[in-house]
């Protein structure tokens, strides 16, 4: 291809070329690929660029020599001190004080910060109708940030501040969080509400952080002082360090969902029209899709062969396989009761987390199995941020995989061990009928939810009738069953 | 374990993809006001400013040159709204952070991904072969025959973006164009 083609073609080739370059700067939001090495040896030897004084543009100047000889000559100097009284500041102190803004004078690094491509990610929950509150703490104890939630009846608020109470700003998509002082640390943070009750924080140390420092995830936690107003999660995760390029499955394995006791549920679905929703049992045949609003959200139900799945559209895949297990509640609604799904990522569950129940789960002869594929390099995935583990999980199908290893365990025992290390998007989820036919369940994509975290979780309200649990190894194959 | 999945709990309202950053500091009027106005800006500016950042200097640096630009100009709003043309100033000032990051690896080789900054400018997978001449030009005439081909701005626009006047721009695109052809000769 090139530009003497007909210009329709080379026309064609620039656009999609910038298609491309559209693509990939929007994974590279963070900061640099890792390549295969491990974490921390690697990210010490990043080395960023913060803005300093001395890059600041100044201001544009003619770009004839000629012409501005002339324009001095004429204008003379009192143009020339007015130019000067009017140029970029060029050092820190010279930047004025705004004494309207809270938190006080602020400063512009002077040096350059060492960059990370480690993205904190937070997951807390709470109910809606609590606050949540995050600290985010060094691991020498100091507090870098505090992020606050607040409920009120028609709208979420949420507040963030550093540690010298300067505000940060968030941008409309929830994408970019910036701090005035960037000397602490953290310059993005990426909120999102991905679910109604799990607001989700990435927080993206990134190159822009300033400061000669050199920080890796161990140098970082979170703290929620608060926990008496809603159980949160934390995590420290890589997060789709960029450069990832898509690598073939280190393992295909599957989800982790968590089965549990109590708390609210939705009980049931009904027609807009009053009608029950009629489920098929399996055996029976029906086929058709409609639509049903359950707690002030639309649910998505699909029926179709011996099955009821119900899928939401509002946003990706964790609500996808959220409202896929709500339908199996609704499939299997006389005995069970319903199992909600969450995107959970992190360290362990709190402590009256009961019942890990792996990626197949059985129900009423119905066996789901969803499959994985992790995302980044297997080196990614043996962080040694906690030093509670240093060996590297295996490219080699034939050694446990890492996540079999954590399940191995107890939540309890060790409040700095996480899993969860890596993202992983859901390739599939196949449902096997009694009879031995399979269903694939529709999963519906959405580009702005390319990844999910590795672990999920779920909640019986009712007593479940549990389950068979399957553990598998990294070929996929079934290593141990409990019943 | 009520802080678990409260599916029966409260609808959010809107898109829930957001949540409204409430300052809750004092003069929270006059910060909420620089909040918004800086939202706008960067809702404004964003898209054209990556992409004129990504065709200066690798692709996958440009999104953290911006995100230090737009740091700064938020430190900074008070004076960065007031310029003629905030967009291009933190073009320029983008631009100087991939320059600065470049000279940096010229000084001192590594096999760093963050200094990805050699040539050639981009390997693109799927059209290699425009992207080869691309990066045979020089950065600005690059980033005029994209934004002006590739995304389709107006002159003016791209203009804006790169913060040089129009018939820059149009030089460079007829130039960058001309190289384009040249290079692409058997």
């Amino acid at each position: 291809m090139s530009l003497t083609t007909p210009p329709s073609a080379a026309l064609a080739a620039l656009r999609s070329l910038g298609n491309e370059l559209d693509e990939v700067t929007s994974q590279h939001l963070f900061a640099p690929d890792f390549g295969s090495d491990s974490y921390p040896a690697k990210i010490s030897t990043i080395s960023g660029s913060p803005v300093t004084a001395t890059d600041l543009p100044r201001k544009r100047r003619p770009r004839m020599a000629i012409a501005a000889s002339l324009t001095i000559l004429v204008l003379g100097v009192s143009i020339g001190t007015l130019t000067l009284r009017q140029r970029q500041p060029r050092y820190a102190n010279e930047i004025p004080r705004n004494p309207a803004r809270p938190g006080g004078p602020f400063a512009i690094p002077t040096y350059i910060p060492k960059g990370m491509c480690l993205t904190n990610n937070i997951t807390f929950s709470g109910a809606r109708t609590q606050d949540v509150s995050l600290n985010l703490l060094s691991k020498s104890g100091g507090r870098i940030a505090v992020i606050d939630t607040e409920y009120n009846s028609s709208e979420e608020v949420g507040t963030a501040v550093d540690v010298r109470g300067n505000p940060g700003f968030l941008s409309a998509d929830g994408h970019l969080l910036v701090w005035k002082d960037q000397k602490h640390f953290i310059s993005m943070i990426s909120v999102s509400n991905a679910t109604e009750q799990l607001p989700r924080i990435a927080a993206g140390i990134s190159r822009s952080s300033g400061g000669k420092l050199t920080y890796t995830g161990a140098d970082f936690s979170v703290d929620n002082p608060s926990s008496d107003r809603g159980e949160y999660f934390e995590q420290l995760v890589f997060q789709n360090c960029p450069n990832d390029k898509p690598e073939p499955s280190p393992f295909a394995t599957s989800m982790l969902v968590r089965v549990d006791a109590g708390g609210d549920h939705v009980d049931g679905y009904r027609l807009p029209d009053g009608k029950a929703v009629t489920i098929p049992r399996p055996g029976e045949d029906s086929a058709s899709v409609f639509k049903e609003r359950v707690s002030g959200r639309d649910h998505y139900l699909w029926i179709e062969g011996k099955s009821l799945i119900d899928v939401t559209t509002r946003r990706g895949q964790i609500q996808d396989i959220e409202a896929f297990i709500s339908g199996l509640k609704a499939a299997e609604e006389a005995a069970v009761g319903m199992l909600t799904v969450r995107s959970y990522s992190g360290p362990p569950l709190p402590a009256d987390t009961v019942n890990w129940v792996p990626v197949s789960f059985e129900f009423n002869g119905i066996d789901i199995r969803f499959e994985w594929e992790a995302r980044g390099t297997a080196a990614e995935l043996s962080t040694k941020r906690d030093g509670y583990r240093s060996e590297p999980m295996s490219n080699d199908a034939s050694e446990t995989p890492y996540l079999r290893r954590c399940f191995d365990y107890s939540p309890q025992s060790d409040p700095a061990i996480s899993c969860a290390y890596a993202t992983a998007n859901l390739v599939r989820a196949v449902a096997t009928m009694p009879d031995g036919s399979k269903l694939d369940l529709p999963l519906i994509q959405d580009s702005r939810s390319r990844e999910l975290n590795l672990f999920i979780w779920a909640r019986m309200d009712i007593q479940p009738k549990p389950v068979r649990v399957d553990y598998f190894d990294a070929t996929g194959k079934v290593v141990h069953t409990q019943r | 374990m009520s802080g678990f999945a409260n599916v029966t709990g409260q609808p959010v309202q809107g898109d829930a993809s957001i949540i409204p950053l409430s300052i809750s500091t004092e003069n929270s009027y006059t910060t909420r006001a620089m909040h918004t106005a800086f939202e706008v800006f960067v809702s404004e500016t964003r898209v054209g400013l990556t992409r004129a950042i990504s065709a200066h200097h690798h692709p996958q640096l440009a999104s953290d040159l911006v995100a230090e630009a737009y740091a700064w100009a938020w430190a900074n709003w008070d004076r960065v709204e007031a310029m003629r043309n905030p967009g291009g100033y933190l073009f320029r000032l983008a631009d100087r952070l991939g320059t600065r990051r470049a000279m940096k690896a010229d000084r001192e080789p590594s096999t760093d991904p963050a200094m990805l900054t050699v040539q050639p400018w981009f390997d693109s997978t799927v059209n290699p072969d425009i992207a080869h001449l691309l990066s045979g030009l020089p950065p600005r005439q690059r980033a005029a025959v994209l934004l002006i081909h590739a995304y389709e701005y107006t002159y003016r626009e791209a203009g804006e973006i790169l913060d040089v006047p129009v018939t820059t721009i149009t030089n460079d695109v007829i130039r960058g164009v001309k190289a384009l052809r040249l290079g692409s000769k058997p």
